[in-house]
Order: structure tokens, then C-alpha cells, then sequence
């Protein structure tokens, strides 16, 4: 072949060629293949943990869970004693928590039958907010149009519900989706040493538009008496401090009118920064990369939003755009499926020891030493183990090391 | 010409992994390549032709290796390190997959001395079969999850990995070579290991196992009895056979009855990898048995939570399973020890819920449910 330049001409266009339509097919595949964050399974029946999990409302519309709702019984499966939920049971009492869910008509049976099956039933007092009233479920009738665009009015008219009716009812005040699910007892938990009778605000905090930070209204949030208290006697009511059309964004709207009226938005980060409020599912905060780079969500985040392990407390309150089919799966695995022989012993906020262990990437030495003798509700036990196991033996299983009967690990060179 | 022929005679035998995609398009190239040529274009079109084509497998090289490919279970090295990651960047899989896993260890102050214990008590190998397209993906996952948490943890594959690493079994990859795969891997595991544990667990790279129950579960049974467990399904065996991928588990006594057999009793490879194996402990005396808990429930999965919990089994399924398919979180157990078709993020969730997140004020006791 002579190379004419006429030739080279045509071989540089077709080069072009080909690299343009390899881009263009490239691209609009690449598009949908950015969309799937968990890959799906080619077997129709295996959903995995996390079947698809959305990040807008948008997406969520057309998600639906099981026909009926689902109520498990079984509390007498349970082979518990009566002292293994004790706690959790004197903190309800104490710390009375109304919900109120936010919902619509249409997602009656789709959305808030199910959080009344799994999570609602925990909280002292929980309401339905829809525009209409529905005789089953219960849910109010809030006199507000349907639409994203009426959800700042609700918010509005839920709350004044709330202070007018349940004032008296509840320590605290959630506001909830119905694609929201809620650990009341970590709830509760993080304000047993928190004063209501302070004007204070607590949630997931986000930074833009309020200079204190306002709250994401999907993670849910949580006023205390005099937070609702200022919002209703003061604020709601007064265009100069509460915006008072309908539109706008019900999160953002509630942080503005709460900033002025003098209620503090607070940080709820636990003792290792990690944080206890979640605008999505546990999936798409422990596991880097399923949030794009791009997303609103990194410039929006008060405290630097972290993936990965850091991302969750163990004491979560809130996860988001959570499915009802998903709701199921979380009751499962937080009320019933533990590992055998593992038993928890809380970790009390106020111990000082925590912080200075907080070193991530430190292999805490190998020890065992006496379990402290138990004096009150905490047992705080000292016991320091290396969980890193070898493949082929277990490294930490310190031959030196007795367990008796009562479970209590010694060491076979103390005198004991 | 002949240097075309050449070119595809070599590009046949690239096939690097997982670019099946990339080989099929060269052969393309080198076929329209030829056919140009030997019809005769003239030379200005084959010119076009030949830049088209170039430009085509360039930006495919490109592109490729840049988004379509991209798979979005490589776990990226953050994860691995513990590290804080502001923004997200699938990169390479860490060097140090031992360490992909939450770490805060040193503020749980969970009393684990049960746990350990029975650790102490019941040793259990677990192997788990895996693929060289699997390595980095799921086993990796598998080796910094649940694991660690074996007493003995062994991959078994066709092809040696340094890294997890893997024992090379002398099979074909494939499903139908399954059956060679898990006979080799029992036989391996008996003659390198009899005596290293007391119970010989297989499962799949997308099983995830909560160990601490298995050991429960073993805990009341004998070693040198001739059982073994799993998941019960009816059909094909008489006394029934276990399911492969939610996992079985082999007692010493079973592991031995196979180890020491003769090499015809059981057939060396085809069918179904599980079906086979249940046959041959049939043949060798070995029994099958219960594996619900006391109240009934199930403890050997086969499918994922989602699945156990909400509904969606296959038809099959409800013909094959032991007692009958029942969904439902009363119907699985609160000790359950498998779940099957876990993707590699959803094995690092279900690590934060089993052992992680927790409901403030509720002591987990242990519960007699054996």
C-alpha cells in the first residue's frame, strides 16, 4: 500500500471514527452500570442483604413490602429472662419518645403498615400524618394538600398537632419518614443524659443555609420540650421567623425557623466521631464507593462524612430510604440473630477510658485480666482482646488463660 | 496477510480474565481486517477501514479498563485500612486483606468468654471453594470477615493464589468439575488436617457464616459419631442430602469413613457437587441429621436474609427443602449459622449488624435453643 496523504488522511478519520462511537456506546453504558451499586444477582430469587437500595424519594415511590404487614409473636420464642431487656425497659419508661411518621394515602398500606409492624411499636406514642385519615393504621388528617411540595405545611401542622394534643404524652419528639427506621432504644440511650427542659435539636446535621446546621429530615430528627414548645408558641406562627407558604424544604425550613427562635442544633456524634444518624441505608455508609464522588451529600455533611468502618455507631439511631422488605430484614438482624456466647456489655458514655483507646489502626495488646467485681447496672470489663485470628490457630487463646465456671477469665500466674 | 492469520492465532490464546469482552472485539478487528484484504478494496476504504477499526479497539482498551469493567465489588483499600475516606475512589483491593474489618475492638467491651470457649472446644475447619475470577473479589471478603473467625480457614481452587492463599486442586474450573473440587478437598483436608480440628466445614465464597453458632450447634453433638449437617433437601438421596452452598459440616468420624474409603465407592466428578457428596456419605454410612433449632427454626440458609425473611424462593426450592419452605422471621432461628448468595458488600453489612450494631439495653443472653 503507497502511503499517500490522502491515505493517511483517511485512515486518521476513520481512527477518529472508531474512537467516537466506541465513546459514545461506552459512555451510555457506563451510565447504567453507575446506577447499580450492589450487583444483582443473575437468579431471580437471590435478592442478597440489600436488594436495591434508593437515594431519592423519586426512587422510592414504587417500592413496595409484603401485602400484609408482618407480626411476629414470638416474644415467647424468645427464651429470655426478665432481666435481659431491663434496661431498654426502664429507659422507655423514663424517656417517653412520641413519633410522628410523615406519610400519604398512598402509602398507607405500602409504607406505614410496616413501620408500625417493625419499629413504630416501640415508641411510647406514634402517629400516622397523612391528609387523610385512615381508620386502620391509625392516621391523622392534617389539613395540608398531598405533594413534596406541601411537606414543609405538614411538618408544620404535624407539630402543632403534636404540642396541642401529646404535649403532656412524651419527653421527646421525633419527626420520621415512613422510609425511616428507628432504634428506639438507642434513642433513648443517647438522651438519657440530654435535658429536655433546654431548647435543643438533634439528628443528622447538615451545614448549608443555617449557619448552626439544620437536621436531614429523612435520617429524622428529635426536638426536646422546649424546642417544641419555642416552634409552636413562637415560631410557626411568625412569618418573620418560619417561612409560611408551603413550599420549601421541610428539613431545611425547620432548622431556619428553629435557629431563630434560639434552639440549638447539637452534634450527635458518639465517643469514636462516629455518627448515630443516617440519611441512607447501612450499606451505602459502611461501604466505600457506593455514594458517587459527585453527590450533594459530601458538601452537605456538617462533620466530614466518613465511610467504611468509621461510618456507623454501634448505637445507630436512624437509618434512611430504608424498603419495607428491608425493615423486615433489620428487625431480624437487631432483635433477633446474635453470635452465641458473645455478650454484650454496654458501653457507658461517661467513661473516660473509651476516648484514649481510640487509636484505629492499633493492635491493642494481648491481655486478660480479672473481670472487675459487677457494682450497679455497669459492668465495665477490662478485659483487652486481640481479635486478630490467624488462619490456622487462634492466636489470643493464651494457654495460660482459665475460663471457670462463671465465666470469668484468669490468668493461671495470678494468685488467685 | 499471514501476519493477520498470526495475529489471531495469538490472540486466541491471551484470554486474560475477565476481558472476555476485549478478546471477542480483536478477534472482530482481525476478521474484518482479513476479509478486507482478501476482497480486494480499494485503497483509500481499506485505509479507513483499518483506522476504524484501530480507533475502535483502542478507545476499547481505554474505555474499558477506564468504566464498563470497572467492578464495583473490588473492596477498595479504605475499608481495609480503617481508614476515614471523605470521598469515594474504587481503588486497587488493599494489600493486607487480614485486616478488612471493623475495627473497634478496643471499646467493645462485649464479654466474648463464651464465645472463646467454645472456640477452645470446638474446633472447626472451614474450607471454602473458590475460582480464580473470585479471588480478589469474594474470597478476599471472605478471609476479612467471617473467616477469621475459623479455627483452621482454607480456600480451595484449580490455581495457586500467594495471597489468600489457595490450595490448588487438581480440577478443571467449571461447574461441572464441582464434584472433583469438593471430593479432592475432603480428601486433602483428611489427610492434612484429621487431626488439627473437630469438625470439617465446606461452603462457597458467597456463604456467609456466623461461627460462633455453628460451634453452638456442635457443641451438643460427638465427633466420632458418623453425622454430618446442612441444610436438609429431600430429593435424589434417600436419607437425603445437604445443600452446598449454605453449607455442610462433616464430623471427624465422617471425615475419616471418607478419607480411608475406596477410591470407587464415590463418584470423582460431574453431577451435582452436593447431591455427590451426599451420596457417597450415604454409601459410607455416615447419617444425616436435624439441624433446626428448638423451636424449629432453621439454622442452615440457603438463600439470603432477604429472601428467609420477606419471601421469593424458587419452585424447586419448596419441592427440596426438608419439613417444607417457610419464610419469616419466626421460622429462622435467632442462632441461624448460614446464608447463601451474600455478595461481598453485603458480607461486610452483615458483619455490622451481627456483630456491631446493637439495641441499647437489651442483653444478649444465651439462649438454651438446642
Amino acid at each position: 500500500m503507497a502511503v499517500t496523504r490522502r491515505g493517511i488522511i483517511t485512515f486518521a478519520v476513520g481512527l477518529l471514527f472508531g474512537f467516537a462511537i466506541t465513546y459514545m456506546f461506552t459512555i451510555s453504558t457506563s451510565i447504567s452500570t453507575r446506577l447499580k451499586f450492589s450487583p444483582r444477582q443473575k437468579v431471580s430469587y437471590a435478592g442478597g442483604l440489600i436488594p436495591d437500595s434508593p437515594h431519592s424519594h423519586g426512587e422510592m415511590d414504587n417500592v413496595k413490602g409484603p401485602d400484609q404487614s408482618v407480626n411476629w409473636a414470638d416474644e415467647h420464642s424468645h427464651r429470655h429472662t426478665e432481666q435481659s431487656s431491663a434496661i431498654a425497659h426502664e429507659l422507655a419508661v423514663k424517656i417517653r419518645v412520641l413519633c410522628w411518621v410523615m406519610t400519604n394515602p398512598s402509602n398507607i398500606q405500602t409504607k406505614a403498615m410496616h413501620v408500625k409492624a417493625t419499629w413504630g411499636k416501640r415508641c411510647n406514642v406514634l402517629l400516622f400524618m397523612s391528609s387523610e385519615v385512615d381508620a386502620t393504621l391509625p392516621a391523622i388528617k392534617l389539613p395540608v394538600s398531598e405533594g413534596r411540595n406541601n411537606l414543609w405545611a405538614k411538618t408544620k401542622e404535624a407539630f402543632k398537632y403534636v404540642y396541642t394534643n401529646h404535649f403532656n404524652d412524651a419527653d421527646w419528639f421525633l419527626k420520621a419518614d415512613d422510609d425511616t427506621y428507628v432504634i428506639l432504644e438507642n434513642l433513648r440511650h443517647f438522651l438519657s443524659d440530654k435535658d429536655t427542659q433546654k431548647p435543643l435539636y438533634y439528628g443528622r446535621r447538615f451545614k448549608p443555609y443555617v449557619s448552626q446546621g439544620y437536621m436531614s429530615g429523612g435520617a429524622g430528627y428529635v426536638l426536646s420540650k422546649d424546642a417544641l414548645k419555642r416552634f409552636v408558641d413562637k415560631a410557626v406562627n411568625d412569618p418573620g421567623k418560619c417561612r409560611n407558604d408551603n413550599g420549601g424544604a421541610e428539613d431545611l425550613e425547620m432548622g431556619r425557623c428553629l435557629e431563630k427562635v434560639g434552639v440549638l442544633a447539637e452534634d450527635t456524634r458518639d465517643e469514636l466521631g462516629r455518627e448515630r444518624f443516617h440519611p441512607f441505608v447501612p450499606e451505602h455508609h459502611l461501604i466505600p464507593g457506593i455514594l458517587p464522588a459527585d453527590m450533594w451529600y459530601w458538601s452537605y455533611s456538617y462533620y466530614p462524612a466518613k465511610q467504611g468502618p468509621d461510618c456507623c455507631s454501634d448505637y445507630a439511631i436512624t437509618f434512611h430510604y430504608v424498603s419495607p422488605n428491608m425493615m423486615y430484614i433489620m428487625e431480624y438482624m437487631i432483635y433477633h440473630l446474635k453470635p452465641f456466647g458473645i455478650s454484650v456489655v454496654e458501653q457507658c458514655p461517661d467513661n473516660k477510658e473509651q476516648a484514649q483507646l481510640t487509636k484505629v489502626d492499633a493492635e491493642p495488646p494481648l491481655q486478660h485480666t480479672k473481670q472487675l467485681a459487677p457494682s450497679g447496672q455497669h459492668q465495665h470489663i477490662d478485659v483487652k482482646v486481640d481479635k486478630r485470628m490467624e488462619s490456622k490457630s487462634i492466636s489470643h487463646m493464651d494457654k495460660n488463660v482459665i475460663v471457670d465456671s462463671k465465666n470469668t477469665v484468669h490468668q493461671k500466674d495470678s494468685a488467685s | 496477510m499471514n501476519l493477520l492469520i498470526l495475529l489471531y492465532v495469538l490472540v486466541n490464546f491471551l484470554k486474560p480474565k475477565r476481558e472476555l469482552l476485549l478478546v471477542l472485539q480483536l478477534k472482530t478487528v482481525i476478521v474484518v481486517l482479513t476479509v478486507s484484504t482478501m476482497m480486494h478494496i480499494k485503497h483509500s476504504q481499506l485505509q479507513f477501514v483499518i483506522g476504524l477499526t484501530l480507533g475502535f479497539l483502542i478507545s476499547v482498551i481505554f474505555f474499558q479498563s477506564e468504566v464498563v469493567n470497572k467492578p464495583l465489588m473490588r473492596i477498595p483499600q479504605t475499608l481495609f485500612n480503617g481508614h476515614v475516606s471523605g470521598t469515594s475512589n474504587i481503588a486497587a483491593v488493599g494489600q493486607e486483606p487480614h485486616r478488612g474489618r471493623i475495627n473497634d475492638s478496643h471499646v467493645h467491651h462485649d464479654d466474648t468468654s463464651v464465645a472463646d470457649k467454645l472456640a477452645q472446644q470446638v474446633r472447626v475447619l472451614c474450607w471454602v471453594m473458590t475460582s480464580p475470577t473470585n479471588f480478589r473479589t469474594k474470597a478476599d471478603v471472605v478471609k476479612a470477615t467471617w473467616g477469621r473467625r475459623c479455627n483452621i480457614l482454607l480456600f480451595f481452587s484449580s490455581v495457586v493464589d500467594p495471597r489468600l492463599p489457595t490450595i490448588a486442586l487438581n480440577v478443571t474450573e467449571g461447574r461441572n468439575h464441582l464434584t472433583a473440587k469438593s471430593m479432592q478437598a475432603f480428601k486433602y483436608v483428611y489427610d492434612h488436617y484429621y487431626d488439627q480440628a473437630d469438625w470439617f466445614m465446606k461452603c462457597d465464597d458467597d456463604t456467609y457464616v456466623i461461627v460462633e453458632n455453628l460451634r453452638y450447634f456442635l457443641s451438643t453433638k460427638n465427633t466420632s459419631d458418623p453425622f454430618f449437617y446442612g441444610l436438609h433437601f429431600k430429593p435424589i438421596v434417600k436419607q437425603g442430602y445437604y445443600s452446598g452452598g449454605a453449607g455442610y459440616v462433616l464430623s471427624k468420624e465422617a471425615l475419616t469413613r471418607f478419607g480411608k474409603r475406596n477410591p470407587n465407592t464415590c463418584r470423582g466428578d460431574g453431577g451435582s457437587e452436593d447431591a455427590e457428596i451426599g451420596k457417597c456419605m450415604e454409601k459410607l454410612g455416615i447419617k444425616t441429621g436435624n439441624s433446626t433449632d428448638a423451636l424449629g427454626r432453621s439454622r442452615f440458609h440457603c438463600f439470603s436474609p432477604d429472601t428467609h425473611v420477606n419471601g421469593g424462593f424458587p419452585k424447586w426450592y419448596y419441592n427440596y427443602v426438608k419439613g417444607g419452605a417457610k419464610q419469616g422471621i419466626e421460622n429462622i432461628s435467632d442462632y441461624a449459622i448460614s446464608f447463601h448468595y451474600i455478595t461481598p458488600t453485603s458480607m461486610l453489612s452483615l458483619e455490622f449488624y451481627v456483630y456491631h450494631l446493637r439495641p441499647y439495653g437489651i442483653r444478649t443472653e444465651n439462649q438454651a435453643l438446642n
